[in-house]
């Protein structure tokens, strides 16, 4: 019974990678809790100090922002379209959504408040490591 | 004007010719006086104004494009994508929206993002690796606070890109480079209008003008026109602000309509000009024919002098009338001639007739004879009056007594009444000329009595004083004989004392000049009574000569005692033909020299013999006492001796020129003297009748 639990925990890893939320090297934030990560990808909190945060999504059908949302802001695509919409009208915009992981990185390496999610594997020497999804 | 008169004739038609046709073409003219005139400017001030309009037309057109172009890429600018600069541009995002911009835009362009290190991020031109070259430019403009700067071939619109995420950070720049070969898009070249664009600043022309003519850019922002063209000059606004758009127009296609319009009116001119000439001709020449045919009919009447002519009558209205006029005048002088004429046919009548009566009378030899022709005449004239003549008083009142007679006593200078002719109807004299008309008769008959009257006693005086003169003459000659005789015998008697002799002598010269005198009277009565016997005969120039050479030689004796010289000179043609009488003609010679002796002391007499015009001249020239030229008049009156003669006691009776002149009338001759004036001279002439063979 273990082992078929490992067994579907591997599937599940394999299908479900190990993500990375990144941040810039000089960026004020060392460790980042769930909560506090929801809150900023929710645009509830805009700075860490005094650091303007800026928050970078991947496009909506890439399976990495999947799992982001499914574990981090635990809400569903529609469930998120509606608070966006609810958001819009208190002048509030959804995180700048780049297209590909490496402009992620990129980003996050040129912007001290830039936050964004990566693969583990993607991740280097020139970024921080704030979390770490556990699965 | 004067001029203009010679060759255009004044007439009638020619007036209304000219007069119509002025008429009819002055609208023409108007025309074509304003077309030229005031055309040309209107349509080129038009032509200026759609062309100024057009231009402002195309200026907001590249104001707009350019305004528009801004805004593009002020919107690109300021999309989220351009966060995308940040990241260079990985996932091609902006490039993607630029390339779909240039699509959109289709123009001649480029749009391509440069961020903060000059780096060309994105670019709308797939090809377009090449880096930014205009870094200089790029900063001047950013200096100036411009958002435009230009290239060579381009103008060069930017705008900053800041990061939506955060609004103060700059990103980089979004630029938009369009061609100047845009703009040629909104010139235009075709047949009548080339335009330009143009920079002085930047040496840049876009499209072209006409290459004939050089543009004055001093005209900036005017227009003006040069010899074949429009010239616009309008400057751009807003970015183009240093630019300017000259447009240029071709005058010839500007003013082709006016051009064509002025050819219509020439053609309709020149339409006009023959239409209006042939009718202006036609109308004047209806309007005038019948005055020609009016003058027509007077010059043939004025030619012919027929004045039964008639104008036609094939006219209507005033000129109708003018001819029924013109007929009833020429009418009129006809029966007024017609009645002249008769009654100038019955004065001439009247008048012959009474040159007739007058001409009989005058012929009458008696005053019987007279009265009768005159009473006959009268009653053949007037047949029906009655006329009769009586030697009583009649009774003034009557009115029938109009031909009183009367005649003249010369001796008591009164008129005595003589008769009166009798009307014997008073009634039927018609008015006073007629009673002239008897009165000169009666006048005529008065004139021709005292002729008849003063013919008789002339003659009787005349008789009586030839009659008395001859027998006083002959008897005077009788006892003038014995004394002669008786003295003449005392002469030689031989017991005189010189003293007695002196005394006789004088006796006897008186006597004879007493008897010479006697003698020429009794000459002188026998040619006034015509008792001298004539006969002309036909002699030649040599026997003429003959006959002066010897009445010379018969009285050259007189002139040895006074030292006078007579010469002769024949200068007629020999054979030349004259008429006289031999006798006489000797007679009146030696008259005629005899006097010339007389009258002359000293010098010389002169006979020339010569053909003077028609006759022969017989000149008798002495040195004499002359005579003054009133006196030449008297000298061949009866007993007349110039008075300054007398003084000098010359002898004579004074007749002898008087005989000459009488005695050479016998023979159709005649004397003529004449002087220069006393003592110098004088030139006795016989004048002879010349035989023309």
């Amino acid at each position: 019974m273990r082992i078929f639990l490992i067994l579907i925990g591997v599937i599940m890893g394999l299908i479900a990678e190990d993500f990375v939320v990144i941040a810039n090297k000089n960026s004020p934030i060392t460790t980042i809790g769930k909560s506090e990560l929801k809150s900023i990808y929710l645009k509830k909190r805009r700075f860490w100090n005094e650091t303007k945060l800026v928050a970078l999504n991947l496009p909506p059908n890439n399976t990495l922002r999947q799992n982001f949302e499914k574990d981090i802001l635990e809400m569903n695509p529609s469930q998120l379209e509606t608070y966006w919409m609810k958001q819009h009208y208190s002048g509030h915009r959804p995180p700048y959504r780049l297209k590909s992981m490496k402009s992620v990185l990129l980003f996050v390496k040129k912007v001290k408040g830039a936050i964004g999610y990566i693969p583990y594997s993607l991740a280097s020497k020139d970024v921080k490591i704030i979390y770490r999804s556990t699965h | 004007m004067g001029r203009f008169k010679y060759w255009l004739p004044q007439t009638l038609k020619s007036k209304l010719s000219i007069a119509l046709f002025g008429i009819g073409f002055f609208p023409y003219l108007f025309i074509l006086i304003y077309s030229y005139n005031l055309g040309e400017e209107k349509i080129l001030n038009n032509a200026l104004t759609v062309h100024q309009t057009k231009i402002r037309e195309i200026k907001n057109h590249i104001d707009e494009k350019l305004t528009f172009l801004e805004k593009e890429i002020e919107f690109l600018s300021s999309l989220d994508i351009m966060n995308d600069m940040i990241v260079r541009d990985i996932d091609k995002r902006i490039t993607q929206v630029l390339m779909q911009k240039h699509q959109g835009l289709n123009l001649n362009m480029n749009l391509f993002t440069l961020n903060l290190d000059s780096e060309i991020i994105a670019s709308s031109n797939k090809s377009n690796n090449y880096s930014f070259r205009y870094i200089n430019q790029f900063k001047d403009a950013k200096n100036k606070k411009q958002t435009y700067f230009f290239t060579p071939k381009s103008i060069m619109l930017f705008t900053p890109i800041y990061s939506t995420l955060d609004s103060n950070q700059l990103l980089g720049h979004l630029f938009i480079e369009y061609a100047f070969s845009n703009l040629s898009n909104f010139t235009v070249q075709d047949k009548a209008v080339h335009s330009m664009l143009h920079s002085p600043n930047f040496k840049i022309q876009i499209g072209a003008i006409y290459e004939d003519e050089t543009i004055d850019f001093s005209h900036a922002k005017s227009s003006y026109l040069s010899k074949k063209y429009l010239i616009l000059n309008e400057s751009l606004d807003g970015v183009l602000s240093d630019w300017s758009i000259i447009y240029m127009i071709k005058k010839s296609v500007a003013l082709a309509f006016l051009d064509q319009f002025i050819f219509f009116v020439w053609t309709l001119f020149a339409l006009g000009f023959i239409v209006i000439s042939a009718v202006s001709l036609w109308i004047s020449r209806r309007i005038v024919e019948p005055i020609a045919q009016l003058s027509k009919a007077t010059k043939s009447i004025i030619s012919t002098k027929d004045y039964t002519t008639q104008v036609p009558k094939v006219y209507r209205g005033e000129l109708s009338e003018l001819a029924d006029d013109f007929n009833a005048m020429i009418r009129e002088t006809n029966n007024a001639f017609l009645v002249l004429e008769e009654e100038n046919r019955v004065r001439l009548l009247r008048f012959i007739q009474l040159i007739n009566i007058f001409n009989r009378l005058i012929q009458t030899q008696t005053e019987e004879s007279c009265i009768s022709l005159a009473i006959n005449e009268l009653q053949t004239l007037m047949p029906n009056q009655e006329f009769s003549f009586s030697l009583t008083y009649p009774n003034t009142e009557d009115k029938n007594q109009i031909m009183m007679l009367y005649v003249k006593n010369f001796e008591n200078k009164t008129s005595d009444f003589y008769g009166v002719i009798t009307i014997g109807k008073p009634n039927l004299i018609a008015d006073l000329n007629e009673e002239k008309f008897y009165r000169s008769i009666a006048t005529m008959i008065m004139l021709q009595l005292d002729q008849i009257r003063l013919i008789a006693k002339t003659e009787a005086i005349s008789r009586a004083k030839s009659t008395f003169i001859s027998h006083m003459s002959h008897e005077l000659r009788t006892p003038l004989h014995i004394i002669l005789s008786s003295t003449q015998y005392l002469i030689g008697y031989e017991n005189l004392t010189m003293e007695q002799q002196k005394t006789i002598a004088t006796m006897e010269s008186s006597a004879d000049h007493l008897l010479n005198i006697i003698n020429d009277i009794l000459d002188l009565v026998q040619i006034e009574a015509g008792k001298t016997s004539v006969n002309p005969i036909t002699q030649n120039s040599t026997q003429l000569e003959t006959l002066v050479q010897d009445v010379i030689s018969m009285l050259e004796v007189l002139t040895e005692q006074k030292g006078v010289v007579i010469t002769l000179q024949n200068n007629l043609v020999e054979g030349r033909q004259v008429k006289m009488d031999t006798k006489l003609l000797r007679q009146i010679l030696i008259n005629l020299l005899s006097n010339a002796i007389k009258f002359t002391d000293e010098g010389s007499i002169e006979f020339t013999l010569e053909e003077c015009k028609s006759i022969i001249c017989i000149h008798i020239k002495d040195s004499g006492v002359g005579i003054s030229p009133t006196d030449i008049n008297q000298l061949f009156d009866d007993f007349i001796q110039v008075k300054n003669r007398s003084k000098n006691n010359y002898k004579g009776s004074g007749l002898g020129l008087v005989i000459s002149k009488k005695l050479s009338h016998l023979f159709s001759a005649d004397v003529v003297l004449s002087s220069r004036g006393e003592g110098k001279g004088t030139t006795a002439t016989v004048e002879l009748k010349k035989i023309n063979l």
